[in-house]
């Protein structure tokens, strides 16, 4: 009996294995929201970050010399730019004075720079060269010159994650700046798309699709992309809209954390209301 | 190695898998079993060092081990290891490993076939053989004979 079993374990050693292993492949996989394994790929998604940067930084040599013509070149644009917008802000705040509007567009950035964009295991997100040490959150918003990036989801010491818009699990409220009309942004199938919006809600190609006001993740207003193409379903009641965004996050290197948590705030204030 | 340098020669979000040249590799040379192994503990220090979905990394690639271990004959190794046959069995391997460990990261329900099979199985598994291939072409003549 023990010789037969011998003898086909023998014989099925390959499959005998490869099913084992794939089981406690599969068991492990079904433990991934444990706390304790969190707590460890954390620490090892911070020693990886670690040696991201300093390749990045060596990668960073050779690409320096353009980077510095291109942002010579960014860096006059911006002053003319920010001559305009001095004006325009004296103004601004004049006619706010005008009207007793309070100025809500003051949020803190923190300038931070990509170490990685590649994480195999998660497509979409990037790894940033800041994190608790400098007071980055999960939740905190991440944009740049152009428009939204995405929203920090895991923080060390000295990095974060961000989960792009181009994530698979991303979904962001957004709303079209012309008609006002909310809708739901999310990746799928290598797109930007806000499915299922009825075929009656206004939306034009070429509009900015901007955050919404909605949102309980990123403040409202922040540019994400413009509508490129309506893909209208069989049935004709519903549509996809196609968003191209603002952000190349191919080429994207430097950006800036916003220092609020939305949720948060908005948490704070109703607690508030509930006092009083 | 993988998570560091593979970043900067990605082309257009598809990077090659200099792992699974690795895993092909140890299956052609030690076996069957072996590779399997391997690509199981392989796996698993991908998913604890990318700190993505623990287990992910560890079902495709003991999946690829085993797979490249079919190919395994103890008489022909050096051939195995040395010839164009190396390239399509990591091409072959490659694309497996990446449709597994798309569909098993992926959080998305509906799930694009042509999609996951072309652009996230096929091309990154071409982009891979094309790097076995230059090994294979530049490889030090005396090991490649050895």
């Amino acid at each position: 009996m023990f010789k037969i079993l011998r003898r086909y374990l023998e014989s099925f050693k390959e499959y005998i294995v490869l099913i084992l292993l794939l089981l406690i492949s599969l068991i492990v996989l079904s433990f991934n929201q444990n706390n304790q394994l969190k707590k460890i790929r954390a620490f090892a998604f911070g020693n990886v970050a670690v040696i991201n940067s300093v390749f990045s930084s060596i990668n960073q040599l050779f690409t320096l010399k353009n980077e510095i013509k291109k942002l010579e070149q960014l860096n006059a644009e911006l002053m003319l730019k920010v001559n305009k917008l001095r004006e325009y802000g004296i103004e601004n705040q004049e006619l706010k004075r005008l009207i007793g509007l309070k100025d809500t567009t003051d949020y803190p950035i923190l300038p931070v720079t990509i170490v990685s964009k590649m994480i195999p295991s998660l497509p979409g997100y990037f790894i940033i060269n800041a994190g608790l040490k400098e007071g980055v959150e999960k939740s905190m918003p991440v944009i740049n010159d152009r428009g939204l990036i995405g929203v920090v989801t895991e923080t060390t010491d000295n990095f974060a994650f961000v989960k792009t818009l181009l994530s698979p699990d991303s979904k962001i409220a957004v709303r079209d700046e012309r008609s006002g009309v909310n809708g739901i942004l999310s990746f799928e199938n290598n797109m930007l798309l806000i499915k299922n919006v009825p075929t009656t809600y206004d939306f034009r190609i070429g509009d900015r699709i901007v955050t919404s006001l909605v949102s309980t993740i990123v403040p409202p207003s922040i540019p994400v992309g413009l509508v490129a193409q309506k893909q209208i379903s069989i049935t004709g009641l519903l549509t996809d809209i196609e968003v191209y965004p603002f952000v190349d996050f191919e080429k994207v290197r430097n950006c800036a954390v916003l220092k609020i948590v939305k949720s948060k705030e908005l948490n704070n204030l109703e607690l508030n209301l509930l006092r009083q | 190695m993988q998570a560091a340098i593979v970043p900067f020669i990605t082309v257009n979000g598809i990077y090659p898998d200099l792992l699974i040249i690795f895993l092909v590799y140890l299956s052609l040379r030690k076996g069957q079993v072996f590779g399997t192994v391997s690509g199981f503990v392989i796996g698993f220090f991908f998913d604890i060092f990318t700190g993505g979905m623990l287990g992910a990394a560890m079902f495709s690639k003991t999946l690829a081990g085993f797979t490249a271990g079919y190919f395994f004959n103890e008489n022909k190794v050096q051939y195995n290891l040395n010839s164009y046959l190396f390239v399509l069995i990591v091409l072959f391997c490659g694309a497996l490993d990446s449709m597994f460990y798309q569909i098993l990261i992926s959080k998305n329900i509906e799930i694009n076939f042509p999609v996951l099979f072309f652009k996230q199985s096929i091309l990154p598994a071409a982009y891979t053989s094309i790097i076995s291939l230059i090994w294979i072409i530049f490889k030090p003549k005396r090991e490649a004979h050895a």
